[in-house]
């Protein structure tokens, strides 16, 4: 009995993601739901492949799938039918607490409105993936999440909490928490949303940096201009993919 | 950089949960110590109970049995030491005489004998200061008298005795007497005196009490069985002696008389106790779906960026945990303290030694259970619940919500609401509120409506309680009666009476005490004759409003007719009306023929008898034993005065007085033993009221912070801080009202079935049911005032915050 439960408490079975060996691929993913006003599909059979080291945005209008299609890479939410692999893992395959700790060691998440804890401190912030994921020794945390601090920019803020720093403070420690555990992929669904435009810029720019240390990140923009500055512009529409092509890499 | 290493952030998160919301953390720690405490100090009364009994009682070596006799010589008892099972015997002698102290007002006491203090085996008086023993003309109080009588060391007392004579005695020291109910519960008054004594008094050197125990390997546990047979057997040996037996008390081995009304008084406040429990359980469950629910967006942060659920599982019920050992760390000092405080009132009440504060480790380990497991097993739904969102349901940024439809409840508030148009706009915001959260609404009115109907209960309890004693007392409607040591002419005492001015109308009665027998061949005391009082009034009485349940009341034809009340039929139930009872009186057989029965209610077991007929049958033509007054005022000072004056002027008229009884005294020493038992009811019904307050403080708590952004639209809109308090003071009063409602109902059955077992347990009688409308108000009062109380703060808190911290809440 304890042996049935031990992979459930510890999930131990979740497979550590090699180095630099990410690879999205969606096939035929397919997401609907029903509503009060009967079924809505949010994705109609998305086909996706991301290699490793690539800055992609994706972009297109506001309800049209975008955020979808990037939780179901998360495994935020699960695809209707169809697979969703991320770095060798069947996403779509996983249970919702193998899903949290296979995301907590893969994917590095960042959202619009920062989503930090409120009442832990900004370094505690960063701290706390390594924490639930016992990545790092105990004793090294602390460094490493300085570290992070430090090359986002906010290290001079790590003892304050999150409503005493601006927005754009915020979001450098969301992508600061995002790299905690050094996850492979990086997704960010519109972190530039609740910026002003230097600011906007200034986490682009650390954006770049990041794929340039080998990391893949996927970016959900509305804003055209920013999704220019990414590698690869995927375009939803209607829960479809309509364009995938090269972006102009302006900061590359 | 340490600190980190010190404390894990998850735990640095459950930290700021508990120490960042002080207010919270202090609700929920005292839901729960208030159900700890109060199990807590239940059970160590309990045991702290069992523990000063056992050494207090044990100590005094109580007798098995007591039998009461006329005097008799001390080589007596020889005969019944010699009895195969009796262990030891011991004689005594009680006399009952007048003494007055300093005040000039004259009271009974009960003057105990005994031949060798220093040689006292069985009930055991112990010595607590002054002389010892006590010397010729010397009297030592028990210590329950002394503050009763309100004398000291070196006051004489003056003690009229059998012949009439006044006699001083000096107060030399105190002792302590187990066996004695305390004078301020019982009304008595107890002095230990010499034998050399007892001869100055006018009395004999005999003895008038047996105590006796039984060998220890006769007993069965605490079944009497055995000890009533030996105490027959010792019964016989004394008549055979000529020393007549009125009276056989047989006692529980090894149990305090007071035993029964102990246990009975714990449990009324285990019951109350784990309410309590339950209750702040009900608000824990609250709070801890309330934290879960504004922290949904955290779990789904936590589980975003790697969070299992059992991870998040155990941050959330560690905070439970540590919720359990703050209660717990608060209940177990004051629950100590409690205990000590309850079972100090109630040794002090009952006769017995504290033994003083003691922690036993079975109460820390019942309370840790009750503070820490309770709490956890009952969070356990709600963080269950709350940890198993998903990221996206938990973030719901997703731009589809789910759809919300109205449900039954919603669309009839809706309705009747909708219908007052006349109330102003935030009330019906106020009103609607109520309703918006159905699970913890429940759970807020469930808490607050049984702590209400617990409240009106108790008083309602208490109102019954009074009214059983009105209606007993209301049974026989004199003010003052006199008892004397013999009979006298009954015109002879009347011209007396009459006398004293303020006497409106009087009645002698004769009274007399007899064994009612269930088989007219045996004379000696079986189990089948039982005692009862024999009261003789005039057939005509104006002094007695009996309730006839059957049969009829005495005519002026009738001779040997008996009425018997309801008390008498419990213990000889072979009486029946029209058919004949004999009852031996002294050496007397009388037969009397049962006309009629009337209902018995704390009066004992009473026989009436017509007088015309009681005292010539007993060889008394004429002569009473006690005189009935009316006095011609209704002012009880008055009527206290009258009894003293009537005291003085009979003596004057060489009559001999036993005993002066004041009726609305008696009424008043009874109502305080009421007290007891209704205060015991109401300090936990105003613990379970605390409960109710604390979580509909904590409700609208919540209340306030789910709403922050409602509120700042409302101040964005142009709210007044008043505006926005009312909002949530309304509210309150709203759930306030509706349990006080809800009570109201409940509390008409519950109160009744508490009524039925506080009698039964305390009076072995059902109460006379009288329900409280004045709880029914006083609750009214203190729920509006409890939810206006409660929702102060949480409205206060609302008024403060602006329309940017409300932009910034998260």
């Amino acid at each position: 009995m304890i042996g049935k439960l031990l992979p459930w408490l510890t999930a131990t079975d979740i497979p550590r993601p090699k180095p630099n060996a990410v690879e999205v691929e969606l096939a035929n993913v397919r997401k609907s739901y029903l509503t009060g006003a009967g079924e809505f599909v949010a994705l109609k059979g998305i086909d996706l492949s991301v290699k490793n080291g690539e800055f992609v945005a994706v972009v297109g209008k506001s309800g049209n799938g975008k955020s979808t299609l990037i939780n179901m890479i998360t495994g935020i939410d699960r695809p209707t039918s169809g697979e969703v692999w991320v770095a060798g893992t069947a996403v779509h395959r996983l249970t919702e607490n193998q899903i949290a700790v296979w995301r907590g060691r893969t994917v590095g998440v960042v959202f619009q409105f920062f989503q930090l804890l409120p009442t832990l401190t900004v370094m505690e912030n960063v701290m706390l993936p390594m924490d639930f994921c016992n990545v790092y020794d105990r004793a090294e945390r602390p460094e490493r999440a300085m570290n992070l601090l430090n090359l986002v920019g906010v290290g001079d803020q790590a003892d304050k909490v999150p409503a005493n720093l601006s927005g754009g403070q915020q979001q450098r420690v969301a992508i600061a928490r995002s790299l905690a555990n050094d996850p492979p992929l990086l997704v960010a669904d519109e972190p530039t949303g609740n910026l002003d435009p230097r600011t906007a810029e200034a986490v682009i720019e650390l954006f770049r940096e990041l794929t340039q240390d080998g990391k893949t990140i996927l970016m959900v923009t509305h804003d055209e201009d920013l999704a220019h500055c990414a590698g690869r512009i995927v375009t939803v529409s209607e829960g479809r993919i309509v364009a995938d092509g090269r972006g102009e890499g302006r900061y590359e | 950089m340490n600190d980190y290493v010190f404390l894990a952030p998850r735990w640095c998160k459950v930290w700021s949960d508990l120490w960042g919301n002080k207010v919270r953390t202090l609700l929920v720690v005292l839901s729960i110590s208030v159900g700890v405490f109060a199990v807590g100090m239940v059970y160590s009364s309990y045991l702290m109970f069992q523990r000063d009994l056992a050494a207090s009682f044990g100590a005094a070596s109580p007798a098995n049995a007591s039998l009461l006799t006329d005097p008799f010589d001390e080589e007596l008892l020889e005969s019944v030491r010699s009895l195969k099972n009796v262990k030891e015997v011991e004689g005594r002698r009680n006399v009952n005489l007048r003494i007055s102290t300093g005040d000039g007002q004259w009271r009974q006491m009960v003057l105990v004998a005994i031949p060798d203090y220093n040689k006292q085996k069985v009930n055991v008086v112990r010595h607590l200061s002054g002389a010892w023993p006590p010397e010729e003309g010397d009297v030592l109080l028990e210590r329950s008298s002394v503050v009763a009588l309100g004398v000291k060391k070196g006051d004489r007392i003056i003690v009229e005795t059998s012949a009439g004579r006044k006699r001083s005695v000096k107060v030399t020291g105190v002792v302590y007497d187990s066996s004695q109910t305390p004078s301020s519960f019982s009304g008595n008054y107890y002095g230990y005196i010499s034998m050399n004594t007892l001869e100055k008094l006018d009395e004999s050197r005999q003895l008038n009490q047996v105590n006796l125990v039984v060998k220890p390997g006769v007993l069965q546990g605490n079944d009497t069985t055995a000890i009533k047979v030996v105490g027959r057997q010792a019964w016989r040996k004394l008549e055979q002696g000529d020393a007549k037996v009125s009276w056989m008390q047989v006692n529980k081995p090894g149990e305090h008389q007071m035993q029964g009304a102990i246990n009975a008084l714990l449990l009324l406040l285990a019951v109350l106790g784990v309410l309590a429990l339950f209750l702040g359980t009900f608000l824990l469950v609250n709070t801890v779906s309330a934290i879960l629910t504004q922290q949904v967006r955290q779990v789904g942060i936590m589980k975003s960026i790697g969070a299992s659920r059992a991870q998040i599982l155990r941050m959330y019920l560690s905070l439970v945990g540590a919720y359990g050992i703050l209660a717990l760390l608060v209940a177990v000092p004051l629950g100590a303290l409690a205990a000590k405080g309850v079972t100090g009132f109630i040794s002090g009440m009952f006769n017995f030694d504290s033994g003083g504060l003691e922690l036993p480790p079975s109460v820390i380990i019942l309370e840790t259970v009750v503070a820490v497991l309770v709490p956890l097993m009952a969070a356990l739904g709600p963080v269950w619940r709350g940890t198993g969102i998903t990221v996206r349901e938990a973030l719901n940024d997703y731009g589809i919500s789910s759809v919300q439809t109205k449900g039954r409840v919603d669309r009839l508030v809706d309705y009747y609401l909708g219908r007052m148009k006349r109330l102003p706009r935030p009330i019906l915001l106020s009103l609607r509120n109520t309703f918006r959260r159905k699970g913890r609404l429940v759970l807020t009115l469930l808490t607050l409506t049984v702590a209400g109907t617990v409240f009106m209960a108790v008083f309602s309890v208490r109102t019954s309680l009074y009214s059983t004693l009105d209606q007993a007392l209301d049974y026989f409607h004199y003010d003052v009666m006199v008892e004397f040591t013999d009979s006298y002419r009954a015109n002879r005492i009347e011209q007396a009476v009459l006398e004293v001015p303020g006497v409106k109308a009087v009645e002698c009665w004769d009274r007399m005490s007899g064994r009612v027998l269930r088989d007219e061949g045996k004379e000696s005391e079986t189990d089948d004759s039982k005692n009862v009082f024999i009261l003789a009034p005039p057939v005509k009485t104006q002094m007695i409003k009996p309730q006839i349940i059957e049969g009829r009341w005495l005519l002026p034809d009738d001779e040997n007719a008996a009425v018997v009340n309801t008390e008498v039929l419990k213990d000889s139930p072979q009486l029946k009306v029209g058919e004949s009872a004999v009852i031996m009186v002294g050496n007397r057989k009388l037969r009397l023929t049962v006309v009629g029965v009337v209902q018995g209610i704390l009066a004992g077991p009473i026989v009436y008898a017509p007088y015309d007929w009681l005292p010539g049958a007993v060889q008394e033509a004429g002569r009473a034993r006690s005189v009935q007054l009316v006095s011609d005022s209704a002012d009880t000072k008055e009527q206290s005065s009258l009894g003293r004056r009537l005291e003085e002027h009979l003596k004057k008229s060489s009559l001999r007085v036993k005993n002066v009884t004041i009726t609305w005294e008696q009424k008043k020493l009874i109502r305080s033993q009421f007290d007891i038992i209704t205060t015991f009811l109401l300090i936990m019904a105003v613990l379970l009221a605390g409960v109710g307050a604390l979580g509909l403080a904590g409700t609208m708590g919540i209340n306030v912070l789910e709403r922050t952004r409602e509120i700042g639209v409302m101040r964005a809109i142009g709210a007044s801080s008043l505006d926005i308090g009312k909002v949530f003071v309304v509210e309150a009063l709203w759930i306030g009202l509706l349990s006080w409602a809800a009570g109201m109902i409940l509390a008409v059955p519950v109160a009744a079935m508490l009524s039925y077992q506080v009698g039964m347990l305390f009076l072995k009688n059902p109460l006379t049911f009288s329900f409280s409308f004045m709880g029914v108000a006083i609750w009214l009062g203190l729920a509006t005032l409890l939810s206006v109380i409660a929702s102060l703060l949480p409205a206060w808190n609302a008024t403060r915050l602006s329309v940017r911290d409300v932009l910034s809440y998260e």
